[in-house]
């Protein structure tokens, strides 16, 4: 990853923004990209300290330093040294430092006789002995494994990874999704648990959601704390699909308060927007719209966050003729603790009536749900079965009509 | 009914909210439906509660209440003693400032034995840590965990860098009744301090020798550990507790040629800065430097300039040549050899065949040098900044300063590795200042200490 101080960006006004890679940056970033490739594959079995003078010495003109800088950076992340040498030099500095101190003691010391001295003592030569005295050093590690990167993949990289960097001074920030699907929002949510991040999400126009994320120390501290998990953040964001992020910034060597934008609409290289549905879902749903059943279904925009407890984006609406509506989310092996909190956003009775399809190996009994409530539990075996899932749709139907009978 | 649970470095308090008594360091937290607090606020708000009698279920604490016993006792000095009253009567939470050689680690021996509540030390340096891990482990007779270093073991006894304090509290700050912050000056630093914020310990002790930091944060630290309770300087302690001590400046020339060369490279730097308008005093002056000569082939020239002239002063011919004078001299004797970049350590080792311990030094072959120092294997150790402190090397009586930065801190640490008491011991630190260059000012500006008068 790029470190802040990496960055190809410029403060103008409060705001920051990164430079334009034009024509006239990208070719020299082609250009000192084969030059930096070339260096690193060309040192394979020197010295990091050998590697170090010759990767500063690739031309970089004042205003290419970042960029020199930031593509050995990311090659550096890829390269891989170790510490080769004949003979152990701790046991090497053992020997030599305690005839040293001898010598010394006894107003004898001469650096060339001490160093023969122990070369005799530990058998080997004098200069492998000297090659070996200080051999492990950071600078004298050897590089074993440098990386198999393109010239192309290195520049996208560089592109990419601006932003990122900027966002490791973020202190808080704002993601508006126009249309994030179900499998989105639980993806997000996932990965914002994984990161202990903390959110609140707020409707806007139409079927946006704004995400406002930072850290549960956030609202005591406005500091960088959580600049680099939402920097971690970003692949994700970016896997998900178009959006609209603001961040809150620290910059420069005062740490000045500066907003940072970024707008997203093309996956990132290599990859495509997850589809709206999981597998699961997608069966069910289109089983659903082929049966007849007297309900109709359409995929949901809608999302509801509860406080403490997370997020629920239903993955379609059925509608019953009636008017009656109930979301469905197939939670089908996710996680036994996601189906709890789900049990808990129904009892507290807040939620419009949902019915959660769940694998019955997270073991989590339909029963837990008491017969009174506006919600349901579906549990299935291999795969969700409409005929199940119109059963419990039925029910909630006949419990919302207040004629509740038991399940057939 | 109230509850309080730990969660991420913050104290969560659920329940009925919105009818609690106001609660010291908490905030309403619409995120997450409840109210939140630094979790350094956890004791104020258990007593907050229990003075109110709002009952609460505590899931929030995850520390022990131990049995220790000490298993090598030795009688406290008086002001050890007068130090642990303080902290107590401060309800145990405060700063103690005590010189180097006085005996601080024993005195957070002391109270941990008296609090009985698992222990978290958080020192700055893998040498403190190792020191501390071995106190621990020998005074109470029990195991000591140890977080840092590439090691991550929990113990109710635990010792732990500031790096890994600050990574690692937001999940270890709930199972400690008792934190110590070892050279506690660190802490007020940006990221340090997350660490005393996320953890919930009632109990805070602050150890150093040298609070004063430039930046005035050293004010902070009362929120985070307490108010500093007590303080001794070296002159208070010197001859009765600590060794006594000379210090000597010695001034070495340049010849010639290392004159004109080093004016040359100088005049280089300074002409930049001054072009610049770049005051190298302020806290951000070295900053602007980097920024501003990153940006022009001008600027480069005035970077290679600035380490040329550096270089020299710092590894004179004649001050290694007087360097080896006194290695002579107190060929008897057990010297620390200090520099001010790691460069210079590796050449004054490889040119006089010295042990030498930086950052790069492993644990084991640091406590390896150590020891044989202590067994006089070794007669003398090449350091560049990592044993300034708090290392005990008790042997040490001579401490020779190559090069250092303007730092008084530093300055008085650096003394400090020498002023261990022993039979008839008389410490002696010189000082090696090229004349005429930019260390002659640096030199005074680090001997402004009662230290040194």
């Amino acid at each position: 990853m790029l470190t802040a101080d990496l960055a190809l960006a410029r403060r103008r006004g409060d705001r920051l923004e990164l430079l334009v890679v034009d024509k006239k940056k990208r070719d020299r970033l082609v250009e000192m990209g084969h030059a930096l490739t070339d260096v690193f594959r060309a040192h394979r079995g020197q010295s990091r300290e050998a590697l170090e003078r010759s990767y500063r010495a690739v031309d970089a003109g004042p205003r290419e330093v970042k960029l020199r800088d930031g593509l050995i950076k990311l090659l550096l992340d890829e390269t891989t040294f170790e510490t080769v040498v004949d003979i152990d030099p701790e046991r090497v500095r053992e020997v030599v430092f305690s005839a040293s101190t001898r010598a010394w003691r006894s107003e004898a010391f001469d650096r060339e006789a001490v160093l023969d001295g122990a070369a005799l003592e530990l058998s080997v030569e004098r200069a492998h002995l000297e090659a070996a005295l200080f051999g492990d050093l950071r600078g004298a590690q050897t590089i074993v494994n440098v990386p198999d990167l393109s010239v192309e993949t290195l520049i996208t990289r560089f592109i990419d990874g601006q932003a990122q960097a900027v966002l490791l001074r973020a202190v808080q920030i704002r993601v508006r999704f126009d249309r994030l699907a179900p499998a989105g929002v639980r993806e997000l949510y996932k990965r914002l648990r994984f990161l202990q991040l903390l959110f609140r999400v707020d409707k806007r126009d139409g079927r946006s959601y704004e995400w406002q994320i930072d850290g549960p120390l956030s609202m005591f501290q406005a500091g960088t704390r959580y600049g680099l998990k939402l920097a971690q953040l970003l692949p994700t964001l970016r896997a998900l699909g178009p959006f609209h992020l603001d961040a809150e910034v620290r910059w420069g060597p005062t740490r000045e308060t500066l907003s940072f934008t970024i707008d997203h609409d093309e996956p990132a290289s290599g990859t495509k927007f997850p589809p709206a549905l999981g597998e699961d879902a997608t069966r069910l749903f289109e089983q659903l719209q082929e049966s007849d059943s007297g309900w109709t279904t359409q995929l949901s925009t809608r999302m509801f966050h509860f406080p403490n407890l997370g997020v629920v984006a239903p993955d379609f609406t059925c509608a019953h003729e009636s008017g009656f509506a109930v979301h469905v989310e197939v939670l089908g092996h996710w996680s036994r603790a996601a189906v709890w909190k789900r049990v808990e956003f129904a009892q507290s009775g807040l939620l419009e009536p949902f019915l959660f399809v769940v694998g019955e190996h997270l073991r989590v009994s339909e029963e837990v749900l008491a017969a009174d409530s506006d919600s349901a539990l579906c549990a299935y075996k291999r795969s969700p079965s409409v005929r199940q899932v119109v059963n419990k749709l039925n029910l909630l139907l006949k419990r919302a009509q207040g004629s509740a009978s038991s399940p057939t | 009914m109230l509850t309080l649970r730990f969660v991420s470095g913050s104290i969560e308090i659920h329940g009925d909210v919105a009818s609690a008594i106001a609660l010291p360091g908490a905030a309403r937290d619409d995120r997450s439906g409840c109210l939140r607090a630094p979790a350094v606020a956890y004791a104020a708000i258990v007593r907050a509660l229990t003075r109110q009698k709002v009952p609460f279920v505590d899931e929030a604490r995850h520390y022990e209440t131990l049995a220790l016993t000490v298993r090598a006792s030795r009688d406290p000095r008086p002001y050890q003693t007068e130090a642990l009253d303080a902290w107590r009567a401060a309800q145990g939470r405060g700063v103690v400032v005590l010189p180097t050689g006085a005996g601080k680690s024993h005195l957070a021996v002391m109270a941990i034995s008296e609090k009985q509540r698992a222990t978290l030390v958080v020192a700055p340096t893998l040498d403190l840590v190792r020191q501390w891990y071995d106190l621990l482990g020998s005074t109470f007779g029990q195991p000591v965990g140890l977080v840092g270093g590439g090691e991550h073991r929990v113990e109710t006894l635990t010792v732990t860098t500031y790096d890994s304090a600050h990574l690692h509290m937001d999940h270890l700050g709930s199972r400690f009744g008792f934190v110590i912050f070892d050279e506690c000056h660190h802490l007020p630093s940006g990221a340090y301090a997350h660490a005393a914020l996320a953890c919930l310990a009632p109990f805070r002790m602050g150890l150093s020798a040298t609070l004063e930091r430039t930046d005035g944060r050293d004010a902070n630290l009362v929120g985070l550990i307490g108010p500093t309770v007590y303080r001794k300087e070296i002159g208070e302690l010197a001859g009765e507790y600590l060794a006594s001590y000379d210090t000597e400046t010695i001034a070495i020339s340049f010849s010639p040629e290392e004159r004109a060369a080093y004016d040359e490279a100088r005049g280089i730097y300074r002409g930049f800065i001054q072009k610049h308008h770049i005051r190298m005093g302020d806290p951000a002056g070295w900053g602007t430097f980097i920024r501003l000569s990153a940006g022009s082939a001008e600027g480069q020239e005035a970077m290679r300039a600035y380490r040329r002239q550096r270089e020299l002063a710092f590894t004179a011919p004649a001050k290694m040549q007087y360097l080896s004078v006194l290695l002579k001299e107190h060929r008897h004797d057990q010297i620390i050899i200090f520099t001010q970049d790691n460069a210079s350590a590796y050449r004054i080792a490889s040119d006089f065949l010295l042990p030498v311990i930086t950052h790069q030094t492993k644990v084991r072959e640091r406590s390896h040098i150590l020891k044989g120092f202590t067994a006089r294997t070794y007669g003398a150790i090449v350091t560049s900044k990592v044993l300034n402190e708090g290392v005990d090397v008790p042997e040490a009586s001579v401490a020779i300063i190559v090069s250092g930065s303007g730092s008084v801190r530093e300055h008085v640490q650096r003394l400090g590795r020498i002023l261990r008491q022993g039979e008839g011991k008389q410490a002696l630190l010189y000082e090696l200042v090229t004349e005429a260059t930019a260390e002659g000012y640096v030199s005074e500006r680090r001997r402004d200490h009662d230290a040194y008068r």
